[in-house]
């Protein structure tokens, strides 16, 4: 209790700093030492003393580098003498290094004495030796321990290689309240004690009654009244039960707010991903699932999106966690809809599916960031979708090769809150405990007594999806200046490499593969690949991608309109730091393979340049805050445009995911006329890559041939011994890298010019005149091409 | 207009009737049908997005128009988000999927998903 009221009132100070400094309100739990606090001080003071390199003595001057231990220590006493002090231990750790303990003057602070060592010409500084503490977090609540997934993976026999760690991260940040995450789903038991105070007022969408299982929907609240499924639901109901068992309600909201959020360190039940967020939860499911128009409706509403019939969203979410799903491909409302809501920079995360097969929608669409599941061992868990849609994974929870009955442990079961109502809601508590059959002792008459009982184990991608949301509302408290396009890079970024082989098994599962349709199932466990078609990137780790959320923003305005030599300003300007940090470096330099540029202004936030005339090249910007973490943006620059895709301005909501940057080739010159008896050098520039090499061919001809005339690797191209027919011929260079970069120049082949006139002159000079208008009508034919 | 608008569409019972009931027989002898067994006229609920601009509540002429064109009836049932409209279709033939495709291929209509049900992914 004295620590919980201790950690209080420090985070209430730092709070209040915070908001004094009209940055976002941060609560940052680590513990610290009241520095030279100005009360008086009763103990012995430790502190750290560095003298001068030529520190004079009450016998005079002399070099403490050069004296022993017993010199060092007399020079030591013979300072706390003049400062007043008792010198009650002493202890050297380099030769102008010490550390001492002293008993300060009565009635004196820590301030006080420090400052009258410091007043003494010999000492560099001083300083207290203060307590240091572990940056990690272990919150009070009592479930904490059954939390494998957020704590630091464990190593050995019971190694749990994808757990994310985000203990580490919370000595960091454990969020802000000013963040809120929605929770798209069967709506959250408003009365859970473990979340209560951490939900927003809700709305519920769905249209249909019987979803809405009599409950006030569409409207205010989202409350979850349960969604059991009884055998006269299915029959009833085909159209939205036909696929469904009959069962208890799910309190599947309920579950997903708890993983995202519950109450942390109130010394009760579970820790959430986050401590501060407000949850808003958002109804759209409710017996037997939930239609495309309710959820789409919710995810609107949610991200502040205006929605017919239903009030303004007062608390417009950050980010949006929707562990729902169904198979099929993306569709074109979702992905509208998706496309609104990325637009205001809010965030959608998204499960994977639950099938073994392709990725569920909306988890595969386009902006979404779909999560696949994982088991401890960080292969696939067998039950998780997968393919190239997904974002990354984490954890999902399995039983093991143990839980083949209902009673068996689960030992990797997500624990989070939960409902114990079979059908109607009854005491709110946590998965893993038992709940009752309403066969046997039906509600209200229910009651943990009864003999039978079932745990409720939580499983499932619905939970990877909260994990990640999670961590994303921890990036996000410490960087507000990063949008949903920056917080899924980053969040990539930051992912660990999958696991090549399983803890678990006693012979190796298969690699996963890439779904080639919806009955390829793969139901079993698997090995993700690093490729990032499967399983996503990697594994979510809270630390790395708070460390990737720590990173300034690299912002860029370049202008909309340019020509060949031109003069172009680029503006850096809009660039930003985390929060509480600042940008202290900015260097625009040109980028290896392409043109070289001269820059001016290279190390200010605004640059200038000149387009080229003929060519493409690329600009490297670069800011570095004042920890020296940094963010790159890039800049590609031909003779008619300049194109980035960096935002204009850090925090800018508005983004779309940028595909990776296409190589671009670029030949110089783009036509030219050589003489038989002479040679042409050409110029390939490359960009987007680091490899700038490129392969020659004339008229298509690898290297040309005798015919068309031939190019080196060098790009010298060598007419042929006559003049070719036709006789411009096309010279292009493709990249190395990509074979679908490249570009082309017109080389027109002409006969030299014979001295002293001949038979042959008029011939000679027709196909000069013919070449040229060749090379006239190939550039009209490209300006044609370009029009 | 909306009054107009809602004067169309679900409100025409008696259009509806007869175009499925023209449709159904016009559709009796076909080999689907030569077996004897009953099929219902498709239903569906679809949420529809159109190429241009249609405000709060789409323009009734213009579903009428698309309806028409795509030989099906659509009702509007409410606006789901901005740009985004839910219809309750009904078509003549048995499987909706084909009214799905002619009225894709209308230009006037940028996308159209059966309003399909999702679950929860525990």
């Amino acid at each position: 209790m004295r620590s919980s009221i201790w950690f209080l009132s420090t985070a209430a100070a730092i709070g209040a700093m915070a908001a004094g400094m009209g940055g976002l309100p941060e609560r940052n739990p680590v513990r610290t030492h009241p520095l030279e606090s100005s009360q008086p001080q009763t103990s012995a003071l430790h502190v750290i003393i560095k003298l001068r390199a030529s520190a004079s003595t009450s016998s005079g001057t002399a070099q403490v580098q050069s004296t022993g231990l017993e010199d060092a220590r007399e020079h030591v006493a013979a300072l706390a003498r003049r400062a007043g002090l008792a010198l009650d231990e002493h202890r050297q750790i380099t030769s102008r290094l010490h550390v001492v303990q002293v008993e300060p003057l009565a009635g004196e602070s820590a301030a006080a004495t420090l400052a009258r060592l410091r007043a003494d010409p010999q000492v560099e500084y001083a300083d207290l030796d203060q307590m240091r503490y572990l940056h990690s977090m272990t919150p009070n609540d009592p479930l904490y321990v059954q939390q494998w997934y957020q704590q630091a993976a464990a190593m050995g026999a019971d190694a749990t290689p994808s757990a994310v760690d985000v203990a580490d991260a919370w000595s960091t940040t454990t969020g802000s309240s000013t963040i809120v995450i929605a929770d798209i789903d069967s709506g959250v038991r408003s009365d859970h004690p473990d979340l209560a105070a951490r939900l927003l007022p809700g709305y519920c969408f769905i249209t249909d009654p019987f979803i809405a299982n009599n409950s006030s929907c569409p409207g205010a609240g989202a409350s979850d009244p349960g969604d059991w499924i009884t055998s006269t639901d299915i029959s009833g109901h085909s159209s939205e039960c036909g696929k469904a068992m009959a069962g208890p309600s799910s309190w599947h909201g309920t579950r997903v707010a708890g993983i995202l959020g519950a109450l942390t360190d109130n010394n009760a039940g579970i820790a959430g991903m986050t401590w501060s967020a407000q949850i808003l939860p958002v109804r759209a499911l409710g017996k037997c699932g939930g239609r495309d128009s309710d959820i789409i409706s919710g995810m609107l509403w949610a991200a502040g999106i205006a929605v017919s019939g239903a009030p303004a969203n007062p608390n417009p979410a950050k980010i949006i966690n929707m562990s729902l799903g169904g198979t099929g491909a993306c569709t074109s409302s979702y992905q509208d809809a998706i496309n609104q809501i990325t637009a205001k920079g809010v965030l959608i995360v998204a499960s994977a599916g639950n099938e073994g097969g392709p990725v569920d929608a909306p988890g595969n669409c386009t902006g979404v960031v779909g999560v696949s599941g994982l088991r401890q061992a960080g292969t696939k868990v067998g039950y998780s979708s997968l393919g190239p849609q997904v974002a990354l994974a984490a954890p999902a929870g399995n039983c093991g090769d143990a839980a083949t009955t209902p009673e068996s442990a689960c030992v990797y079961t997500l624990t989070t809150t939960t409902n114990l109502g079979y059908h109607q809601p009854d005491a709110n508590d946590y998965t893993g405990e038992y709940y009752c059959d309403p066969a046997t002792a039906p509600y209200p008459s229910c009651s943990l007594a009864n003999s039978n009982q079932y745990r409720t184990y939580n499983l499932g991608t619905s939970f990877s999806a909260p994990i990640v949301a999670g961590i994303a509302a921890l990036m996000t408290a410490v960087n507000g200046k990063l949008n949903s396009c920056q917080l899924l890079e980053r969040l990539q970024a930051s992912s660990l490499p999958f696991p090549q082989s399983s803890l678990d098994a006693a012979t190796q599962p298969p690699v996963c593969h890439v779904p080639s349709g919806s009955s390829d199932l793969q139901n079993a466990e698997c090995i993700c690949t690093n490729d990032g078609k499967t399983c996503g990137a990697g594994m979510a780790n809270a630390p790395a991608a708070l460390n990737e959320a720590l990173r300034p923003v690299a912002a860029v305005v370049v202008p909309s309109k340019v020509s060949a030599g031109q003069s172009i300003s680029l503006d850096g300007s809009g660039s930003a730091a985390a929060n509480n940090h600042s940008l202290s470096t900015f260097q625009w330099s040109s980028a290896s393979g392409g043109l070289a540029f001269s820059i001016q202004g290279a190390s200010t936030s605004k640059a200038t340049l000149t387009a080229p005339s003929c060519g493409v090249g690329a600009v490297t910007f670069t800011v570095t805050d004042d920890q020296g973490r940094d963010d790159v943006a890039s800049v590609i620059i031909t003779p008619g445009s300049v194109t980035t895709t960096a935002p204009a301005t850090a925090g800018q909501g508005a983004c779309t995911i940028p595909a990776p940057a296409a190589i671009q080739v670029a030949v110089c010159p783009s036509t030219s006329t050589v003489q038989l008896n002479a040679s042409q050098t050409l110029t390939a520039t490359v960009v987007n890559t680091t490899n700038p090499a490129v392969t020659w061919s004339v008229n298509g001809v690898a290297g040309g041939n005798a015919s068309v005339g031939t190019i080196s690797s060098a790009g010298v191209y060598t007419p042929p011994a006559s003049v070719p027919s036709p006789a411009t011929v096309t010279i292009t260079a493709m990249s190395a890298a990509s074979p679908i970069a490249m570009a082309s120049a017109q080389v027109t082949v002409a006969a030299p010019p014979k001295s002293g006139g001949g038979g042959g002159g008029a011939l000679d000079w027709m196909t000069l005149l013919t070449a040229g208008a060749l090379t006239l009508a190939a550039q009209r034919s490209r300006r044609a091409v370009r029009a | 207009m909306r009054q107009r608008f809602l004067s169309i569409g679900p409100l025409r019972p008696g259009l509806v009737s007869i175009a499925l009931i023209l449709a159904a027989c016009a559709s009796s002898n076909t080999p689907e049908k030569a077996g004897g067994a009953h099929r219902d006229p498709c239903t569906s609920q679809v949420i529809i997005t159109f190429t241009h601009d249609q405000g709060t509540t789409p323009d009734a002429e213009l579903i009428e128009q698309i309806a028409r064109a795509a030989s099906v009836q659509l009702s509007y049932v409410r606006t789901a988000g901005p740009g985004l409209y839910v219809f309750s279709l009904a078509a003549a033939e048995a499987s909706c999927e084909e009214a799905l495709q002619r009225l894709r291929r209308d230009a006037r209509v940028r996308s159209v998903d059966v309003d399909a049900h999702r679950r929860v992914l525990d």
